[in-house]
């Protein structure tokens, strides 16, 4: 294709890329937030993701643009396809570590007693992190990415990372049992926790959309 | 009626309430058309068969005069001035307005001689401005690897993409400020095409350009703004971004969706 | 008999019939050639290049005076004919177009090139040798050139037209003045084309015997005053082949070869051009 389509690539690749390194570097923020309790740094993750929003619009159109003006067939077309329903899934995980930012940053500050709970829930968060850093890598090398490899890795870190929230999950219904009162605090923080169980799968789908994008065929995200 | 894009840039040429009729015809194939061409940008002409796109192109550096018994009325600016009026010095317009055709249409001599026709005719002389005049433009038009070594052959003798590369050498070596291109890819294969219209987008940085193309495709890789010409209208003329994606004419979209042309 | 087998007898015959007419027409012209190469050879020495004419019986006789006056007469034919020729046939073709003088003028010149030759020598008698009181070379050379005018004029105008309106267009384009377009563009294009309908109308006029005889009439010593009568070879070799005399008899088919070979070369070169032409 054209010079002029190459540069609407890169730029559009561009721009995803530095949305997933904000969202990543986030998250890793985030997690320091967490485990030294610290609201400032929570506030932080918040901030810095305060526009994502946006600049996924911004993809989305310019990705828009690209079919219009050059319809791209083949390697081309899948590649597009995926940066686009890429873009909603790096999106929605981005909300969700503002949104987990935020939740914690309360329970922080609640004297709440989680610290038991709080190795497990680093090595989830960890886990979330790491799936995050494999796509990130992985759409940073661009061809030379081993798309097989990476998804792998992914799909490890996942299950790893259900089997993780699922303890979480056993133990916070154990406590709610023994501390009726604090039930629903309890329930809410679950439901934070989620949201790193839910990056992690939304990592899944993005190392999915760059294999369909590579290898072809059709669109699987729902195994 | 129709649907302009305000220009905010600078105008290479302004056309105004132009409307144009072919001899012996007495319906006009323009009628009274009004549009700005925006300076260092490509804009694309598009629509079906006889919408008076061709006509609109050829009037820019007055085409239409070869032929007797056109009439046409209106104003065409270009420079702060109408180019339409009887006492426009034509062959000084054309060479600041310089047209590539549909078939490559190298002249019976030299390569070299082909590009340096221009420059001879406006009294250079001197043999190693001509040479490097003329290499310039050979490079600038991506045929120069090919050419170097046959500049003295006959033109004839190249291909089909090559001699059209060689009409835009030979075009822009006077170096003009709008280049005008009627339909140049249609009578070349796909790759040809490709590599033309690169060498088109790369040019846009020095030239104003206009081309009109029946192939919508070309046009949205290509332009920066469209056109689209019905019936010898302008119904839209919009950034080409813009059109492709949300055309504001409802003919436009019908048009491009291919319902009709 | 089938249908089909009716057809493919038809067939057959008629592309016999029709080879053995191509045959027969091919035959005559070996037939023509090859007497004209036995009697012609025969005659030819280097007297014929060196030598006057001569009375009857003188050893000495030669064709000098007629070739030289061939050539002169052709060749003042042709310088005026043939600019005049080129240059009509461009007004047609690139100014006249198809307007309805145009169309006249190719009508008139069409005609023109299917008049008698004999005839024109009477008109040139009527507006040259009569009111000047003598036949002289320019008269010859003004029949030749009415002769030629037509055939130049129509190959120009068609060669011409040839060249694409693209390529006009193309250096119109570059700002090119009308008459540069012209001779920078379209002649070249169409420069074997012009060249081969030159080489035809030469060829044509070299062959001309009754023009002449009204108007260069005939010399038998070499003379190359174009306002006296002129020899020519055509008009010789009349003279001397309808003679009694032997070795004049000789010398007319001397002259009948020259000439000849001097044509079909010209016809064939001319041919040949165009065909290169053409096949582009």
């Amino acid at each position: 294709m054209l010079s002029k389509y190459d540069e609407k690539i890169n730029s559009i690749r561009e721009k995803i890329s530095n949305l997933l390194r904000d969202i990543t570097t986030a998250d890793e923020l985030s997690l320091e937030a967490f485990k030294l309790s610290d609201k400032v740094k929570f506030k932080e993750v918040e901030r810095s993701l305060a526009k994502i929003g946006l600049k996924g619009d911004d993809i989305d159109n310019e990705i828009i643009k690209t079919f219009a003006l050059f319809g791209p067939e083949a390697k081309e077309l899948r590649f597009l396809v995926a940066y686009l329903k890429m873009t909603n899934e790096i999106v929605r995980t981005g909300e969700g570590v503002k949104k987990y930012a935020r939740k914690m940053s309360e329970y922080i500050s609640h004297e709440f007693n989680i610290e038991p709970l709080k190795p497990t829930i680093l090595l989830l968060h960890k886990s979330s992190v790491n799936a995050l850093k494999y796509i990130l890598e992985c759409f940073n090398e661009y061809e030379n990415c081993n798309y097989e490899d990476t998804y792998t890795k992914v799909l490890v870190e996942e299950s790893m990372n259900d089997d993780l929230f699922s303890i979480l999950e056993k133990e916070i219904l154990n406590r709610i049992i023994d501390e009726k009162e604090l039930s629903i605090d309890y329930v809410k923080i679950l439901g934070s926790l989620r949201k790193l169980e839910r990056s992690c799968d939304r990592s899944v789908n993005i190392a999915n959309l760059m294999l369909y994008a590579e290898q072809g065929g059709e669109i699987k995200l729902f195994n | 009626m129709a649907t302009i894009v305000d220009i905010t840039e600078e105008q290479a040429l302004k056309v105004k309430n132009f409307e144009f009729t072919y001899a012996g015809s007495d319906e006009p194939n323009i009628k009274k058309l009004t549009m700005p061409i925006a300076k260092h940008s490509i804009t694309a002409l598009i629509g079906p068969s006889g919408c008076g796109k061709t006509t609109l192109l050829r009037s820019f550096n007055r085409m239409h005069d070869l032929y007797p018994a056109n009439r046409y009325s209106g104003e065409i600016i270009f420079k702060d001035r109408n180019i339409l009026t009887k006492n426009e010095d034509l062959i000084k317009l054309r060479t600041q307005i310089g047209m590539i055709f549909q078939k490559p249409t190298a002249f019976p001599m030299s390569i070299f001689d082909n590009v340096a026709y221009g420059l001879r005719l406006q009294g250079v002389k001197n043999k190693t401005e001509l040479q490097d005049r003329v290499e310039k433009a050979l490079q600038d038009a991506a045929i120069w690897q090919e050419a170097k070594d046959r500049l003295k052959h006959d033109a004839n003798g190249l291909s089909g993409g090559q001699q059209q590369r060689l009409c835009i050498a030979r075009a822009i070596a006077v170096e003009p400020e709008v280049l005008l291109f009627d339909e140049p890819t249609s009578a070349l294969d796909p790759i040809s095409t490709a590599g033309i219209e690169e060498l088109i987008v790369g040019l846009k940085e020095r030239v104003s350009i206009i081309i009109v193309t029946h192939n919508m495709q070309q046009a949205a890789r290509v332009s920066d703004y469209t056109g689209f010409m019905y019936l010898g209208e302008l119904v839209e003329l919009s950034p080409t971004e813009e059109l492709f994606v949300t055309p504001k004419e409802r003919l436009t979209e019908e048009y491009i969706t291919g319902k009709f042309g | 008999m089938t249908y089909t087998q009716k057809r493919v007898i038809a067939n057959s015959i008629v592309m016999a019939l029709s080879t053995l007419s191509a045959l027969i027409g091919i035959g005559f012209l070996l037939w023509i050639l090859s007497i004209l190469i036995i009697n012609g050879v025969d005659a030819l020495s280097m007297t014929i290049f060196l030598e006057e004419g001569a009375p009857p019986g003188n050893e000495s006789g030669g064709l000098k005076h007629a070739l030289i006056g061939q050539l002169m007469l052709v060749g003042y034919a042709s310088a005026f004919g043939v600019p005049l020729g080129i240059m009509a046939g461009t007004y047609l073709s690139e100014y006249g177009l198809k307007s309805k003088l145009s169309e006249t003028i190719r009508d008139i010149s069409d005609i023109m090139m299917s008049a008698p030759s004999i005839v024109i020598g009477a008109f040139v008698y009527a507006i040259v040798v009569a009111p000047s009181g003598q036949f002289s070379g320019w008269a010859g050379s003004i029949a030749l050139m009415i002769i030629m005018l037509p055939i130049i004029l129509r190959t120009t105008d068609d060669m011409l037209q040839l060249v694409p309106s693209t390529l006009r267009e193309a250096a119109f384009a570059l700002g090119t003045p009308k008459y540069k377009v012209i001779t920078q563009v379209v002649y070249r294009g169409a420069k074997a084309g012009i060249l081969t309908g030159v080489m035809l109308g030469v060829a044509r006029v070299a062959g001309e015997t009754a023009p002449l005889l009204f108007t260069s009439f005939n010399d038998n010593f070499l003379n190359t005053d174009m306002s006296q009568p002129m020899a020519s070879l055509t008009v010789t070799m009349y003279n001397y082949a309808t003679s009694p005399y032997e070795d004049w008899q000789k010398l007319g088919w001397a002259a009948a070869f020259i000439l000849s070979m001097f044509i079909l070369t010209l016809n064939i070169l001319g041919r040949l051009f165009l065909l290169k032409r053409k096949g582009k």
